[in-house]
């Protein structure tokens, strides 16, 4: 059990003369890989370690197995996406917000394209909203099914991972029926979608989810809910505890976990979640264990959010028809000046947005993916910041490894369910 | 348990545990297994919505370089031959020099293939490029011998224009005539 700190407490680091030897000596093992004034180990872990979901680093600082400080390394995959934006515009920013949080990437699609109409308040039609709501809640279970497999794998049940990976398969499956890429999707654009469902995606999305259900509690439960040895390993470890969770400003699963009812699709809903009947998931005890079970239980409500989606997507177009933002259709161009200028004007230019700003969050499968963007009349956003759920999330590290035992990081850093491509941008 | 309700045990379990592998083999055996040897045998893709290497028409592209400007990687390079006045040729009379893509960069995400004023550029089926080098992954499509494209109506219309006008024979000359070989002529 990991004690709170005390009021207005600064974040455990690890002291200089620990991080000079670490970083000098690369591995951090041998006798260099001791500080000198403690005596305590310090231990590199990552950038290349199967359990750090990419390229994360921590420098332990280790007494025996205990672990006395851990310092987080981030920046291995930065991208200057924030930058990219701004260079960019607005529409080719959103294949690069495919390697945001790279298990979800119509999740952030859709974040980034909603951001952006929501500075000048464009409203895209209803059948877009719905198929946007629809892929966003696919988009949650490809990231838990994922994040429950290496959960897991990490934990030492190799099987898990490949049922979940199987269904995975199938959510490729529609993507790439839907957009053409099975999993870089680039599926929104300002002011709408990019392509409209093929015929039959929606019947081979309700029976895909309609059985998911019953294949988790197959596949994934019965294997882990109560098996002894993966309760063992997980009942206690990496407590974050109600009041630390929410002074780190963590959000999402990890957040809910620790018994904070917090859902963006309950506090602030966007696409319409207040007319869908679910329920927000919420642990008790904030460990790894509630982790778990906060993540299979939201997939089973995000089973529920879209097959009542399904059931209410309605006819109509999937852009706008303000061919200042959005491209007008391929016939109208070539046979209409008019459009033709506004389709020259769109790919050269950039959608034609009034200057504002401002900030829009949704609710990532990692928890809240925030955009600021700040328009000013170009075809380019004056600065984009993205509040990213994962690097929050790493935060509070630090604080949940201090004291843990070591075997308990690789625990503790697959339950806390990050991605590094989100967190360095 | 006894010694012989041990070996019973051992027996039965194995027995349960081995019924999933059994049926798994058989069903293998049968019916053909779940695996392709892949660079012999592929898993079928949808050949209209699949975004994979680029297909081009390099006598009917006009040069407008709207697919590089859309591009979010910068991955697409457009020269045209320059005409009397040594302006760069747009428009139906432009003879390309050259149009290449930088598979390296490439991200496949299609924002290239909506601009297209005259429907020549979309995203193809093909998905292998293998190579030893940088520049292996540089197409380069004015030389032609890709697939053309062809996959909208207009885009059908389009080569029926040329091919009756004579004008995918007289750019072919045209850029033969700059030192750039057709390896497979757009019409066929």
């Amino acid at each position: 059990m990991t004690p709170v700190p005390p009021e207005g407490s600064v974040p455990v680091a690890a002291s200089p003369a620990a991080l000079a030897a670490a970083s000098a000596h690369g591995h951090g093992l041998g006798a260099e890989g001791f500080d000198p004034e403690s005596g305590h180990m310090i231990l590199n872990m990552g950038p290349s370690h199967p359990s750090t979901h990419g390229v994360l680093r921590i420098v332990l600082e280790m007494d025996g197995e205990r672990i006395v400080r851990a310092t987080p390394d981030i920046g291995y995959l930065h991208r200057g996406m924030e930058k990219i934006a701004e260079a960019y515009g607005y529409n080719k920013f959103i294949p690069y917000t495919d390697r945001f949080d790279y298990l979800a990437p119509v999740a952030n699609n859709v974040g980034v394209a909603m951001a952006i109409e929501s500075v000048v308040g464009i409203e895209v039609p209803p059948r877009a909203r719905s198929l946007r709501l629809s892929c966003a809640e696919l988009g949650r279970l490809h990231s838990h099914l994922l994040g429950l497999g290496c959960f897991a794998m990490d934990v030492g049940a190799l099987t898990v991972f490949l049922y979940c990976f199987r269904e995975r398969e199938s959510i490729y499956d529609f993507m790439e029926a839907l957009t053409g890429a099975r999993f870089t999707v680039s599926w929104t654009r300002v002011g709408g979608c990019a392509r409209d469902v093929p015929p039959g995606w929606i019947e081979g999305v309700r029976r895909f989810v309609q059985g998911l259900p019953g294949r988790v509690e197959r596949d994934v439960e019965k294997m882990l809910t109560t098996n002894r040895i993966f309760v063992d390993r997980l009942k206690g470890v990496g407590v974050i505890p109600k009041d630390v969770a929410l002074s780190y400003g963590l959000t999402g699963p990890v957040l809910r976990a620790s018994g904070v009812e917090w859902d963006l699709r309950k506090e602030r809903p966007y696409l319409g979640y207040e007319e869908y009947d679910f329920d927000v998931p919420v642990g008790e005890h904030g460990d790894a264990y509630d982790r778990y079970l906060v993540r299979i239980e939201e997939m089973k409500q995000s089973c529920k959010i879209i097959l009542q989606a399904l059931d209410r997507i309605p006819e109509g177009p999937i852009t706008v028809e303000d061919h200042k933002i959005s491209l007008p259709v391929k016939r109208s161009v070539l046979t209409n000046m008019e459009q033709l200028i506004h389709q020259f004007m769109v790919v050269t230019e950039g959608p034609e947005l009034a200057a504002g700003e401002r900030y829009f969050g949704i609710e990532n499968p990692k928890g809240e993916l925030g955009f600021y963007v700040v328009t000013d009349g170009t075809g380019k956003p004056m600065r984009l910041r993205v509040r990213g759920p994962s690097f929050v999330t790493l935060s509070c590290l630090p604080h949940v490894l201090k004291g843990a035992m070591f075997a308990d990081v690789v625990a503790t850093l697959a339950s806390l369910d990050f991605v590094m491509g989100e967190c360095d941008r | 348990m006894g010694y012989f309700g041990n070996i019973w045990d051992g027996i039965r379990t194995t027995a349960q545990g081995l019924k999933l592998t059994t049926s798994v083999f058989a069903r293998a055996v049968t019916k053909g297994s779940y695996t392709l040897q892949y660079p012999e045998e592929n898993l079928p893709i949808d050949p209209v919505t699949h975004r994979g290497i680029h297909e081009y028409d390099v006598d009917r592209c006009i040069s407008c370089e709207a697919c590089a400007k859309a591009c979010p990687v910068d991955c697409i390079y457009i020269e045209s031959a320059p005409d009397a006045k040594g302006k760069p040729t747009k428009g139906k009379v432009s003879v390309m020099t050259r149009f290449d893509i930088d598979y390296s960069k490439c991200l496949f995400c299609g924002l290239c293939v909506p601009p297209c004023p005259s429907e020549c550029i979309q995203l193809g089926a093909r998905y292998s490029l293998p190579g030893h080098t940088r520049d292996e992954m540089v197409v380069h499509f004015h030389e032609g011998g890709y697939p053309v494209a062809e996959k909208t109506d207009h885009a059908k219309k389009m080569i029926e224009e040329f091919r009756a006008e004579g004008l995918y024979a007289k750019k072919r000359a045209e850029r033969a005539a700059l030192g750039i070989p057709t390896l497979r002529p757009a019409d066929g």
